[in-house]
């Protein structure tokens, strides 16, 4: 039988076959997400517990999907927005408990020397960013604790990027108006 | 103006984050959270040995119970190391009694039972709900079934709910639902309905009230529940019986 192919051509690979990603891997991603994560559910919640159940029932969820994953980058993107979607039930279900299970918010305890580390300005720029909604809140944490660019926020948030752009905009300028109001 | 509030924005973000101390990650907890067994990679190695035991199981059981069958339907003098009689018909005595004989009640009708949310709370990234359906009248009625769940619209309309009407015993026969059966009176029967909360991108569509269609016709109707509101996106149903209480 001949070879179809020309003289000289390179026989190709065959693919590969993409390697599913393992138990270990979970691991490591999980511990070296662990921390950032559970401090920015705790910056969107304001409740260090309720962020740390968050980012657990979060990365629970991206663990039943583990084994059909083929790479860490995207698992990692993965579990950034699982975490997002988390904090974002946290959130609804506390609005719905105190709706309608008539139940007292509880406020997260602060740290005996909390009012020692912030200045007035600090706690009045907090309070501002509580104030604002869901979307510029998660969108200026994201950029501007996790670092996160304009694109990495678009695809953790599934928002356009314009979108983005926007809220981070009006964010800042809600943000900006409290700080001249505390000048 | 707009530089110095992200350059105190990014500082007080990140002081305040210090000041948050997790506790060292489990992934250990992660895993029974997400209800698979805690494993090494390629974490399906517990199938095998599960595989074996339940194997040896059948293979000493049934015979077991083929032999104490013949010898308990053999003749008298018989003997019992007969061979299987397989070709002897099983007694009639043997077959499980109908529900009719037992004296079922009929089943609850919409006038019957009042319902209400009974349970809710989350799970593994859903919102679970038990809706409980209390048995108002003075006699007991039988509740089964996966019901049918609409939304109805403050202008009257009706929508089926997008539930999944599950019949794994793993979520139909989870507490308090006990699975089909008798709702004493002024006792509660209930059933499961779940929402999905993660990756979920529609939205909660409003309802006026919560339509629920037993499995032998009967309607209830309620204000919609809250807990069904939380996302878009429906999930599982689970059938309908008493609940323990």
């Amino acid at each position: 039988m001949t070879d179809p192919r020309p003289p000289g051509s390179v026989r190709p690979n065959p693919p590969a076959q993409p390697a599913t990603l393992t138990d270990s891997d979970f691991d490591l991603m999980f511990r070296s997400m662990w921390d950032s994560q559970v401090r920015i559910a705790a910056l969107l919640l304001r409740n260090t517990a309720a962020a740390e159940d968050a980012v657990q029932q979060a990365f629970a969820a991206v663990y039943r999907r583990w084994h059909s994953m083929r790479d860490l980058p995207g698992a990692q993107a993965y579990a950034r927005t699982a975490v997002i979607n988390a904090t974002r039930s946290a959130h609804r279900r506390e609005l719905t408990g105190r709706r309608f299970l008539n139940r007292t918010r509880v406020e997260p305890v602060p740290a005996a020397d909390a009012e020692l580390l912030q200045s007035e300005a600090d706690r009045a720029l907090l309070a501002a960013l509580a104030g604002l909604s869901n979307s510029q809140r998660e969108v200026l944490i994201l950029r501007y604790y996790a670092g996160l660019s304009e694109i990495d926020i678009s695809q953790t948030l599934n928002m356009p990027r314009g979108t983005v752009k926007s809220h981070a905009a009006r964010g800042l300028a809600a943000l900006r108006k409290v700080m001249e109001a505390n000048r | 103006m707009t530089q110095e509030v992200e350059q105190q924005l990014e500082r007080v973000l990140q002081a305040t984050a210090a000041n948050i101390q997790p506790p060292p990650p489990d992934p250990d907890a992660v895993r029974a959270l997400a209800g698979r067994p805690t494993g090494r990679d390629g974490s399906r190695r517990w199938l095998a040995p599960v595989a074996v035991a339940a194997a040896v199981l059948v293979a000493v059981t049934v015979p077991i119970l083929v032999v104490h069958r013949n010898q308990a339907h053999a003749p008298a003098g018989s003997g019992g190391n007969s061979s299987p009689a397989t070709t002897q018909p099983a007694p009639s005595s043997s077959t499980s009694p109908t529900p009719s004989e037992t004296g079922r009640p009929a089943n609850c009708t919409a006038a019957q039972l009042r319902p209400s949310v009974l349970q809710s709370g989350t799970a593994q990234g859903t919102e679970q709900v038990v809706i409980g359906l209390r048995n108002i009248s003075a006699a007991s009625c039988w509740l089964s079934g996966v019901p049918t769940l609409q939304g109805v619209t403050a202008a009257g309309s009706t929508v089926t709910l997008a539930f999944t009407r599950s019949a794994d015993p793993a979520y139909v026969r989870q507490s308090p639902v006990a699975g089909p059966g008798a709702v004493s009176a002024g006792a509660l029967g209930a059933f499961r309905a779940s929402m999905q909360l993660n990756f979920c991108d529609r939205a909660a569509a409003s309802y006026a009230r919560l339509a629920i269609q037993l499995a032998d016709g009967a309607r209830i109707e309620m204000p919609y529940p809250a807990e069904l509101s939380v996302s878009g996106c429906f999930g599982d149903l689970g059938q309908a019986g008493p609940a323990s209480q």
